[in-house]
């Protein structure tokens, strides 16, 4: 298939703005500008229906629709490049490799809504990755891209790099905007959404950056052409981070609705040594597991919704027979207690919970009725205040029901089956 | 408002627009338990403990959060819904300490209450508890991060509601904790106005002065009124056995126009009941001593001096309108007093109004914009202010303000119109006429701008802080109460005192030189603290009524002790009508008692009058090179509080001389000098003192600063002053 989101990144110097414009780059854009109108582009893009790949899939048209339509000002246009889930890679291709796709989408997003001034809230570990943005954002300054009154247009736009600090629940868009602000990264109560109410509570638009470099294919070559991509309900093509225990880890981009057999087994080259695929987180660490007999799923939201699991940001982890399943989600279950903000009870006191019983377990020091426990406080915390205690439980919850006998054989046997000690 | 139907639990509710379904609930008594969740803060949605189904919602939602939409229908007692809470609470109970049996919280402890209703009945804990064993102490509150169930009531109390944002969270999940900032109360500026302590609904955060003193079921509750300022709080006065252990506020469920709020006089200043200084038999002078006498022989001594002589009344205005009634009664009408200033202030309103009294202020909640005129509002009536901050943040009111110092008022005002003191008048004059009139230019820009956020508005007028003790303060009062007649609004004049409003009703207050009188009688006062800047005339005999060892008690003849607010019973007539005391406390003497015994003078009441001129004000301040001082006293300081209370002393303010940072660029010692009198002060540099101006901030009058002030009585603000090289 043709590569759309990463025609780009096998080019030599792609983040360069040269090699950017000399592939038609910033073309999109000028067509927006000059022969579409806000609402048009809008429109375009609620016709292609192109859906967040941020994690929750809202469709972009709609939020879009719903920021220009807002009439406080000035309106904010916020990148989410704070890709800090554990196993998620893909913003990192684009920022790194072609960082001018990510402008030209925000600028075309800008213009559909109405923003003044944009920021790109960059996950603090990817220090090249800002040095690269900076780079491009100047150069798009030069070239007359970003600035006042851009190509002698009355539309004007401005670009700032804002560095996170390293906690992963500053991806969560109002803990973003909080964190923007300069207060502690905690998620605000909803509604308002930031479309009405974000940074400085002023319409703040916030896209991911897989998100953003759609948009200059949308407007260039049509909405419904894009939307002809993939899954007929959730169409275009997706970046697929796979790693885990397959012979060739890496960023896969394929249509939305790709099988994930065909992913793990064709495109990342299948298991390890030729092992037995035991399990596969399909969608990002707070995804529920699914088992080998269940991998032919198609790779889009709707479809992993109907699984039992979910898309999120795409990221596919791969465990095989020599893992032990109890030790993996005992792991997840760590990260998203460390990362707890601590804001609501049930994810602050659950994921610190689940991570004491599941190194109980592992340890050999379970009892049978600490699953009932396990499933008890999966349960409390879907009442989290935010989407990261809604779902941490995700993979121990998902876990205990699928694999009970794995967990059932560490209780019995006192000790972890997978351990030679 | 309009309003519409929703359904709980299968029971028909009438919402209004911006309703949470848990205020619907909580008016039709149906109820939901909450932590994080406080009548008096916005909303966090962090505890998860008020989860209810609503019909067509796949999730639990949080009723503390929830908008009451119509036709919403709500279930707050289906067994998901008790799942989830008590789910919820075994999370919390998992790793608390459960200390109960010493727990200070106790017996009124939300979590105690609400794991009882709502909690699991039995424990699946396995893990050893975890502990974070953080406890941060402040002179007069502590935290005890363990018993913290991170509800961030207090946060918000602090940060938004009291505008202090001393309180903030550390570290993240499982490990986060509650702290002052820097970890130190003092430095990251609490007032101690101890409204977080209030609002916690566990022992976490705790009153040091109440720790480990007593157990909340045990003892008597006393609604009463403070009597430590003008702003007549109601209070909850806890005591066992007659002796008073804490003063609460119970925010959200004090029925007073304070609401609960305090400040850390009335919260802390209770301790003066037990002062080391409390006077408790009268004293006789044989010459050169004082010695213990027993009441009859005073009374008798008292009678006798009294007979047929004229007194020199000095009162200090925080006196019940019973005992105050009662003296009039047998001293006379003639008085000294504390509340001179204010009287001026009122006979100014007086003039436009022909009433000598305030609005109630109450009537600011049913305007739009609340004009503010004067400074240091937080320092002389602290609860006064916190009211008004909340008028802008909880009620939308637009808050403007006119003075001359910056105040914390000011990050929540719609505008501020700072002006040199000797401009204020001329101000007001501008907006009389800009109110009115949209084509009417003031020259000034702010003025201007000020005056159209006036016009065709619903007013209220406040004004209150230091204006009582300006110089120019009756000048002030006729040109407000003109710009507030004008405009048909409500003028509120804080009282400094609590019954500051009883002493005008009922005195003629006079000026100290004209007392004439054989006879000093002083009542609950302290010369150099009340009466800055006035002697005591010379007099064949010195009574006085005082509740302790004050300094003059060593000039008196005779003293006689009384009792403190807290001992009280009886009224004030205050901001907010009259105000009523309460006391369970016993005291071996009484004011009124010992006046029992003394004859009626027989004076009849007469309604004062003051003559109606309907003018404003005339400017009373010309400055040429001189300085314009004004002598604040702390929050901390102001009344017995500060000299007597070991609570309140353990986070007291300093004595400094404040100038502005391009008049003096370096702490130093200087000489300030009032005409002929000279004060050696440490001078600071302060941006927010305006040029032009002096500030000397001061914890207690003492003898020093009343000799700087000699003559002044009752000014404190806008007197001419000179810094000279110490
Ligand atoms: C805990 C948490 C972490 C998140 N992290 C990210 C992230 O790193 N990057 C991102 O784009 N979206 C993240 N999101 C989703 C954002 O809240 C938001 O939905 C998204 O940025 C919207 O962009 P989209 O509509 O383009 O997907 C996160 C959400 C949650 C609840
Ligand atoms: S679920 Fe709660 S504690 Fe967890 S990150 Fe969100 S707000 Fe914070
Ligand atoms: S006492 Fe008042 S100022 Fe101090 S921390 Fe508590 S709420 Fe803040
Ligand atoms: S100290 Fe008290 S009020 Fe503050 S968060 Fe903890 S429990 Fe809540
Ligand atoms: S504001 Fe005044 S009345 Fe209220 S508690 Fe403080 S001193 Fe007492
Ligand atoms: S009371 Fe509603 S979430 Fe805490």
């Amino acid at each position: 298939m043709e590569k759309l989101l990463l025609r780009n990144v096998e080019k030599e110097n792609s983040h360069t703005i040269e090699v950017y414009l000399k592939g038609g780059g910033y073309r999109a854009f000028q067509k927006a500008l000059k022969e579409m109108s806000p609402e048009d582009v809008v429109e375009e893009v609620k016709l292609s229906g192109l859906r967040g790949r941020g994690g929750a899939g809202f469709p972009t048209g709609l939020k879009w629709e719903f920021a220009a339509a807002d009439i406080k000002e000035p309106k904010f246009f916020v990148c989410n490049a704070d890709e800090g889930e554990p196993c998620t890679f893909k913003d990192r291709v684009i920022i790194e490799k072609d960082p001018h796709a990510l402008i030209e989408g925000m600028l075309i997003g800008a213009y559909a809504t109405g923003c003044r001034y944009g920021y790109i809230y960059l996950r603090g570990e990817y220090p090249i990755g800002r040095k690269i943005l900076e780079r491009a954002i100047s150069e798009a300054y030069q070239k007359g891209f970003l600035g006042e009154n851009i190509l002698g247009s009355d539309f004007s736009f401005d670009l700032y790099v804002h560095s996170g600090a390293g906690a992963y629940i500053c991806g969560e868009e109002t803990a973003l905007i909080e964190s923007m602000e300069g207060k502690r990264g905690e998620p605000r109560i909803k509604p308002p959404f930031p479309v009405n109410a974000g940074y400085l509570w002023k319409p703040t638009v916030v896209n991911n950056v897989e998100t953003l470099a759609n948009i200059p294919l949308i407007i260039e070559r049509g909405g419904k052409w894009y939307s002809q991509i993939g899954s007929p309900d959730c169409p275009g093509p997706k970046l697929f981070p796979v790693s885990g225990k397959v012979k060739r880890p890496g960023v896969y981009e394929l249509p939305m609705g790709t099988k994930l057999e065909e992913i793990i087994f064709e495109h990342a080259g299948g298991i390890v040594k030729d092992r037995k695929l035991k399990a596969v987180f399909p969608g990002g660490a707070s995804s529920s597991v699914l088992t080998s007999e269940e991998i032919s799923v198609p790779m889009d939201f709707p479809s992993l919704a109907k699984a039992g699991t979910m898309l999120g940001s795409g990221a596919i982890m791969v465990l095989d027979e020599t893992d032990c399943i109890v030790n993996a989600a005992l792991r997840l279950i760590k990260f998203f207690r460390h990362e707890s903000c601590g804001k609501c009870t049930p994810c602050r006191e659950g994921t610190d919970w689940l991570v004491r019983i599941l190194e109980r377990i592992e340890g050999g020091r379970g009892v049978e009725e600490d699953l009932e426990v396990v499933l008890s406080v999966c349960e409390t915390m879907e009442n989290s205040f935010c989407g990261l205690g809604m779902a941490a439980h995700n993979p121990v919850g998902s876990t205990v029901r699928k694999f009970k006998e794995e967990y059932l054989a560490h209780i019995k046997g006192g000790k972890c089956p997978f351990r030679s000690s | 408002m309009e309003s519409f139907k929703i359904v709980i639990d299968g029971k028909e509710c009438e919402a209004f627009a911006g309703d949470t379904v848990l205020e619907v609930a909580e008016r039709n008594g149906i109820v939901i338990p909450v932590f994080c969740y406080h009548k008096e803060l916005r909303p966090e949605g962090a505890c998860r403990v008020c989860l209810v189904e609503v019909e067509g919602a796949p999730r639990l939602v949080t009723a503390c959060t929830l908008k009451a939409m119509p036709d919403m229908v709500v279930k707050t007692n289906t067994e998901r819904v008790k799942r989830a809470r008590a789910g919820v609470i075994e999370l919390i109970l998992n790793n608390h300490t459960l200390e109960c049996p010493i727990c200070d919280k106790s017996g009124e402890c939300e979590l105690q209450m609400t794991g009882f209703r709502n909690g699991p009945k039995k424990s699946r804990y396995r893990e050893k508890r975890r502990e974070k064993d953080i406890v941060i102490k402040g002179p007069l509150i502590e935290i005890d991060n363990d018993r913290c169930i991170l509800c961030r009531r207090c946060i918000r109390m602090c940060g938004e509601n009291m505008g202090n944002r001393v309180l903030g969270i550390l570290n993240r999940g499982y490990k986060a904790y509650i702290s002052p900032f820097n970890g130190d109360f003092l430095e990251g500026g609490c007032e101690h106005c101890g409204s977080c302590v209030d609002v916690c609904p566990v022992g976490s955060l705790l009153d040091r002065a109440f720790k480990y003193k007593d157990r909340p079921w045990r003892m008597d509750k006393t609604w009463t009124t403070c009597s430590l300022c003008g702003s007549g709080c109601t209070i909850e006065v806890d005591s066992y056995h007659g002796k008073v252990k804490r003063v609460v506020g119970r925010i959200g469920v004090n029925r007073g126009h304070n609401k609960g709020y305090l400040c850390v006089r009335g919260k802390w200043g209770w301790d003066i009941i037990y002062s080391e200084k409390r006077l408790k038999e009268p004293l006789l002078r044989q010459g050169d001593s004082l010695v213990k006498v027993d009441f009859e022989k005073a009374v008798e001594v008292l009678k006798e001096k009294l007979e047929g002589r004229e007194v020199n009344l000095f009162l200090e205005s925080s006196l019940t309108s019973e005992e105050l009634t009662k003296i009039r009664d047998v001293f006379g009408g003639k008085a000294v007093s504390d509340s001179y200033g204010y009287y001026k202030l009122l006979r100014g309103i007086a003039s436009i109004t022909g009433a000598l009294n305030t609005s109630l202020f109450s009537s600011i909640y049913s305007s739009d914009v609340v004009f503010v005129l004067g400074d240091f509002i937080e320092e002389f009536t602290p609860v006064i202010a916190t009211l008004l901050r909340l008028a802008v943040i909880q009620k939308g009111k637009r808050l403007i303000r006119l003075g001359t110092f910056p105040s914390k008022l000011d990050s929540v005002s719609f505008s501020t119109l700072l002006v040199p003191q000797e401009e204020i008048i001329d101000t007001l004059k501008h907006l009389i006429v800009g109110t009115f009139d949209s084509s009417y230019q003031s020259g000034n820009k702010e003025i201007d701008s000020v005056a159209k956020s006036l016009r065709g508005k619903k007013l209220s007028f406040v004004v209150g802080g230091n204006v009582p003790f300006s110089v120019e303060s009756e000048e002030i009062g006729k040109t407000v109460a003109f710009l507030a007649d004008r405009a048909g609004a409500p003028l509120v004049a804080i009282p400094p005192k609590a019954n500051s409003l009883k002493v005008v009703e009922l005195f003629d207050l006079v000026e100290p030189s004209n007392l004439k009188g054989e006879v000093n009688v002083l009542i609950n006062c302290e010369l150099e603290r009340d009466f800055p800047g006035v002697e005591l005339p010379s007099a064949d005999f010195t009574v006085i009524f005082t509740p302790f060892y004050t300094p003059e008690v060593s000039q008196a003849d005779l003293v006689i002790p009384i009792e403190l607010g807290l001992e009280k019973r009886g009224t004030f007539k205050g901001i907010e009508g009259e105000l009523s005391l309460d006391s369970v406390l016993e005291t071996p003497f009484s004011l009124l008692e010992v006046l029992k015994y003394l004859p009626s003078k027989g004076i009849s009441s007469k309604e004062k009058q003051v003559p109606l001129i309907k003018e404003p004000g005339k400017k009373v301040l010309h400055r040429k090179r001189e300085l314009l001082l004004t002598v604040l006293p702390n929050r901390t300081g102001w009344n017995s509080v500060s000299y007597y209370s070991e609570n309140v002393v353990k986070v007291s303010g300093k004595r400094e001389l404040l100038l502005n940072s391009q008049e003096l660029r370096e702490p130093k010692l200087v000489s300030l000098r009032v005409e002929n009198k000279e004060l050696q002060v440490q001078a600071v540099p302060d941006a927010s003192v305006p040029k032009g101006h002096a500030l000397l901030r001061v914890e207690r009058f003492t003898r020093d600063i009343s000799s700087l002030l000699r003559g002044n009585f009752p000014f404190l603000s806008g007197i001419k002053c000179e810094i000279l090289e110490a």
